[in-house]
């Protein structure tokens, strides 16, 4: 239907009862390089929610069963703004689902009949946005994860050199010692993870299952 | 606001009209985008007139306001401004009004919108035309 380059394709969710409005609205986005899914209730919307993952919602407010605005209100419950940007869309005349909805977590409104370009012009803005915040809080967990590590390393390789340098005085004068052969093995150990995580803090952080539990554990290695 | 501005539906009645620029201007100025979304229109049109005339006979008010209203909002897509402003006059009025109170306007707007079609078919038709022989 259109000759234009698409632009980098947005997944979006179309919240939108009217069939019309929805098939003509998702037809023409898809046209411009976006993927689409319609749903026609507020019901639909969060179940499609809780399995998939969405660059933008596109979010009537008038709706059948659950509103906009009480859909928007779950939706806001478990995902914020920044994880999944949300635009409502309203006529006009409906100035108070406007700033009801831009009070309650929408990231942006349109009116309706919606001009396409408005439209995509919105819908790209909010998934940059998204992507660009999602990226610096992986960079700044990112950059809190290395300063964890660095410390861990610098706090537990000083105490540890100091342990073991006093071990070896008292391996001097006591040669025969067992204990202090099976304490200076431990601490080795010990300071062969110490140098490990050491360079898991030079390089990019690789992580793998922690078979004691939930959550993950550093991958160490030697270099 | 410019959008606002721009998109503000005059209130009152009158004939429909056909503003074919406005309508081409919101399908990124393709008629073959207007005229699939037209044809589409016309495939949803029946329902839509149906669902309003069921809501008549609804106890619940908001079944008329959200039936009104999606024809009112499909409609918008090709701009009869008052058209559009009529059906919004009777979607305020359907919130604290009568069933029996409203089926008068909505006779009205109904033969309007009989018009609207035709003329936008018509319109589309000659336009299709001059743009093949240019």
């Amino acid at each position: 239907m259109n000759t234009q380059t698409p632009p980098i394709g947005a997944k979006v969710l179309l919240v939108e009862d009217d069939k019309f409005t929805a098939l003509t609205t998702a037809r023409r986005l898809a046209d411009r390089g976006h993927q689409i899914r319609v749903v026609h209730d507020g019901e639909a919307a969060l179940q499609t929610l809780e399995g998939e993952e969405f660059e933008v919602v596109l979010l009537d407010m008038i709706l059948p069963g659950m509103s906009g605005l009480e859909t928007l209100a779950h939706v806001r419950k478990t995902k914020s703004q920044t994880e999944l940007p949300i635009i409502i869309v309203t006529s006009l005349e409906d100035v108070d689902s406007i700033v009801t909805g831009l009070h309650n977590g929408a990231n942006d409104y349109i009116t309706k009949p919606a001009n396409l370009e408005v439209m995509i012009a919105r819908i790209e803005t909010q998934s940059t946005l998204r992507r660009l915040n999602l990226e610096s809080i992986r960079a700044r967990e990112a950059e809190a994860l290395s300063a964890l590590i660095i410390t861990y390393h610098h706090e537990l390789n000083n105490p540890l050199a100091i342990a073991l340098g006093y071990l070896r005085l008292l391996k001097e004068k006591n040669p025969d010692l067992k204990e202090i052969e099976r304490i200076e093995k431990a601490l080795n150990r010990m300071s062969d993870v110490v140098r490990k995580i050491g360079f898991a803090s030079q390089g990019p952080i690789e992580t793998v299952p922690y078979s004691g539990g939930a959550g993950k554990l550093i991958k160490l290695s030697n270099e | 606001m410019k959008e606002a501005r721009d998109e503000n539906t005059s209130g009152g009645s009158g004939d429909t009209e056909v503003d074919l620029d406005r309508a081409l201007n919101h399908f990124s100025s393709s008629l073959d985008d207007l005229e699939e979304a037209f044809a589409l229109f016309r495939d949803f049109f029946p329902q839509m007139v149906s669902d309003v005339e069921h809501s008549f006979t609804s106890p619940e008010a908001r079944d008329r306001t959200r039936a009104i209203h999606t024809l009112k909002g499909a409609l918008s897509n090709f701009y009869p401004r008052t058209l559009v402003a009529q059906l919004q006059e009777l979607e305020n009025r359907s919130h604290t009004e009568e069933p029996n109170a409203l089926r008068s306007a909505w006779g009205k707007a109904l033969a309007h919108l009989q018009v609207f079609l035709h003329q936008m078919e018509a319109t589309l038709h000659q336009t299709k035309r001059e743009q093949n022989a240019g």
